[in-house]
């Protein structure tokens, strides 16, 4: 591998172009594999009570997307609503009003909650 | 292949060319321009014979793409037929069609002659005289070219008679540090390889998701894969299999999956006109036989010999047919390959010779060598090494990274650093000479060190991730100096790469395993084949393999996984040494050893018990607590 960086480099050029030109589309990215388990030789391993020192992370990309997601949606329903009108249809009643502006709120306590379970 | 009992220093030069061009790509390439004069001549001929506007409008087309059109009349059309012929060699490069440019060729030289209106002699002159114009400049812009080459190879052969390289050779367990001891933060690397290779063999969660057919297939990121594991086991592990021999049998096994080796059914039909499917028997695809070997070469060397045996690896096309393989067999097609092809090198695409691919090539054939006693790469050696030094090297020393083997064209791109970083880490096992020369070369040349962060000089090449084709960032490029340097005994480079990724690149974290976020798949794992990676690590583990002390000694075999992360792993012969860390909490286990005497008494460290007797079968179940880093030894009484 590796053996072909310049033809690389030209689909990616290639790409580039056509994720700025196709709205919607959006580049593959690799993620994780499900985490991995395999038992202890003759059964499960016992978990113990003892402190330890866990390796981790304080990057929680996807967590922090939705706080900041939802915190946006929050705020863009509320000006566009308000200040500039698009989101009349949900101002029909008190409870597509609160569901609309409250979705956003939700979301961001989604990610607030995954990020205090992870951490 | 001579061996070296112990270190030797060598000199090596790069070699004076006697001529422009090389003799076997010479021969294709005077064999291409006298299938293009007769093309000429007959498309020269209707105008010639004054045969009317259509007959002369095809022939011209014939004679230059689009340039019948030109003639009759059509300056746009002429325009998209030259384009569309070059997108046609385009496709043909990336995926190996063949009949994709004659036909686009063909088809506007038809065109050419259904719509022409009567033409205009100047223009029908300057069709006929582009296309041997062309290949004029081309022939003087490469002699001028290669006249500069010349003059900078002999400058550097100046200072190339004053360095000595160390070929290193077979390590033992007092030199080269052998083992070392995984990091938290390599274990954490470590997990993301072993969260995919852990996954049921028909799942590929977790692979990035592109194409089949070039640098971002899944089969490379399954090399790569294998790899980086087995060099993990290598030089930190020896004497643990467990999940880790696992998970290298599993990127084995994946490589059989017809999602997998099926682009090779598509490349023969449109590359060679050839519906046969079977990925081995064939001239070419070593981009299959060499990657895939080369797992098996690794995981052969340290655990077992499954792969070897008749059918260990047969590509299942469906429930009635598969092509039945081995590692032998794997090796064998890849020796017969260099004998019958007049390069040496032979095509990983149809048509297409790789310099790197045929360096796995050479690997699977010295792996399997050591293993099973053949001779294939004594044989072809010193084949391939001239034409590593004649057919694929520049002047000035630079690896010519491609070259087609129909016409024997390379293009000046493909010389790129990439290139040859990638090359001098892959063939340092075969031929560590050239290897070494070639870094010697980036070193003078290529790479620059910038208060504390390594680059390569601005290229085409520098800034691209080839595993999800995205541009914009250095991290593969960092990632193969890595390797590269670490392999050739670079190591205060290889270290400075190493802490410019681990401070600059973002981690992102999943139940315990990190990975470099805004690198593609493959660039973690061969990033983690750099960090696993040491001085001559390939090279050991492919051309000398393990001390006979670790094929004999016992071996944890089996353990919880993640609950107990394997930091280091070594036998002597007769006692284990463990360094474990839990990875999901403090826990209570038990950890499998084989390999033991039976019967024998062992005093064991770090465990429940301090002394344990071996089974009959040399096993003995070993239970620890285990809340932290934890040295765990056992040892005869």
């Amino acid at each position: 591998m590796g053996c072909c960086l310049a033809l690389a480099y030209l689909v990616a050029l290639v790409r580039r172009t056509w994720f700025t030109v196709v709205p919607g589309a959006h580049p593959t990215t690799a993620a994780f594999a499900p985490p991995a388990r395999r038992p202890a030789p003759g059964g499960p391993a016992l978990a113990l009570g003892l402190p330890t020192a866990r390796l981790t992370s304080t990057r929680r990309p996807a967590a922090r997307a939705l706080v900041g997601g939802g915190l946006a949606w929050f705020a863009l329903g509320v000006v566009g609503m308000h200040v500039f009108g698009w989101f009349a249809w949900a101002e029909g009643s008190l409870l597509s009003d609160t569901a609309f502006h409250a979705s956003g709120l939700w979301v961001a306590a989604t990610g607030f909650a995954l990020l205090a379970v992870r951490a | 292949m001579t061996i070296p009992a112990t270190d030797e220093r060598v000199q090596l030069l790069l070699p004076s060319p006697t001529r422009a061009v090389p003799p076997t790509t010479a021969r294709r390439q005077r064999r291409a321009i006298l299938t293009y004069s007769a093309l000429w001549a007959l498309g020269a001929l209707p105008g010639l014979l004054d045969l009317g506007t259509a007959w002369t409008a095809t022939g011209l087309g014939l004679v230059l793409p689009g340039g019948g059109l030109a003639y009759g009349g059509h300056p746009v059309l002429a325009l998209l037929a030259v384009a569309a012929v070059v997108l046609s060699v385009f496709t043909w490069w990336a995926t190996g069609p063949t009949v994709l440019p004659p036909l686009m060729w063909l088809g506007s030289a038809v065109l050419g002659g259904l719509v022409a209106d009567p033409g205009a002699t100047a223009t029908q002159v300057v069709v006929l005289s582009l296309g041997p114009a062309l290949i004029v400049t081309a022939v003087g812009v490469h002699r001028l070219r290669h006249v500069r080459q010349a003059r900078t190879g002999a400058r550097l052969n100046e200072r190339l008679r004053d360095v000595e390289f160390v070929i290193t050779g077979p390590p033992g367990l007092d030199v080269r540090v052998p083992v070392t001891e995984h990091s938290a933060q390599d274990l954490a690397h470590l997990r993301y390889a072993l969260d995919l290779a852990l996954q049921p063999i028909d799942s590929f969660v977790g692979f990035t998701k592109i194409d089949q057919f070039r640098e971002a297939a899944t089969r490379y990121q399954l090399n790569a894969l294998g790899y980086s594991l087995s060099m993990a086991q290598f030089t930190r592990t020896p004497a643990f299999t467990g999940y880790l021999a696992e998970g290298q049998r599993n990127a084995i096994e994946k490589m059989l999956d017809r999602r997998i080796w099926g682009y090779w059914a598509v490349e023969n039909a449109w590359g060679n006109l050839d519906l046969d499917r079977d990925p081995v028997d064939n001239s070419e695809n070593i981009m299959l036989t060499g990657f895939h070997g080369l797992m098996v070469g690794m995981y052969e060397t340290l655990n077992d010999d499954r792969f070897s045996r008749p059918g260990a690896l047969t590509y299942r096309w469906n429930d009635d047919v598969g092509y039945v393989n081995d590692y032998g067999s794997l090796a064998a097609s890849i020796h017969r390959n260099v004998q019958r092809s007049p390069y040496a090198l032979f095509p990983c695409e149809p048509n297409w010779i790789y310099t790197v691919c045929n360096t796995f090539g050479m690997n699977t054939m010295v792996s399997h060598d050591r293993l099973h006693g053949t001779g294939y790469f004594p044989a072809v050696e010193a084949r391939l090494r001239d034409s590593y030094e004649t057919e694929f090297l520049r002047p000035d020393g630079r690896i010519i990274g491609v070259r087609s083997s129909h016409l024997g064209l390379s293009w000046n791109l493909w010389a790129g650093p990439s290139i040859q970083l990638t090359t001098s880490y892959w063939m340092h096992a075969a031929l560590p000479d050239i290897a070494q020369r070639t870094w010697w070369l980036l070193r003078e040349q290529e790479l620059r060190t910038e208060g504390d962060t390594v680059a390569t000089r601005p290229g085409v090449s520098a800034r691209l991730d080839p595993g999800n084709y995205q541009l914009g960032t250095d991290t593969y490029s960092q990632v193969v100096t890595l390797m590269a340097g670490r392999e050739v005994g670079d190591e205060d480079l290889a270290a400075q790469v190493q802490r410019g990724l681990d401070e600059r690149e973002e981690v992102t974290e999943a139940d315990g395993a990190w990975r470099y976020a805004n690198a593609s798949g493959l660039a973690n794992l061969y990033a983690n084949l750099g960090r696993f990676g040491r001085r001559s690590g390939l090279r050991d583990l492919v051309t000398f393999g393990t001390p006979e002390a670790w094929r004999r000694g016992p071996v944890l075999a089996e353990v919880a996984y993640p609950d107990v992360l394997v930091a280091k792993a070594v036998t002597d012969g007769v006692a284990l040494d463990l360094v474990l860390r839990p990875g999901a909490g403090p826990v209570r286990t038990v950890l499998l050893v084989e390999r033991l005497v039976p019967g024998r008494e062992y005093a064991v460290t770090g465990a429940a018990q301090s002394t344990y007797v071996a089974d009959a079968d040399g096993t003995a179940a070993i239970e620890i607590d285990l809340g932290g880093r934890q040295e765990v030894r056992i040892a005869p009484r």
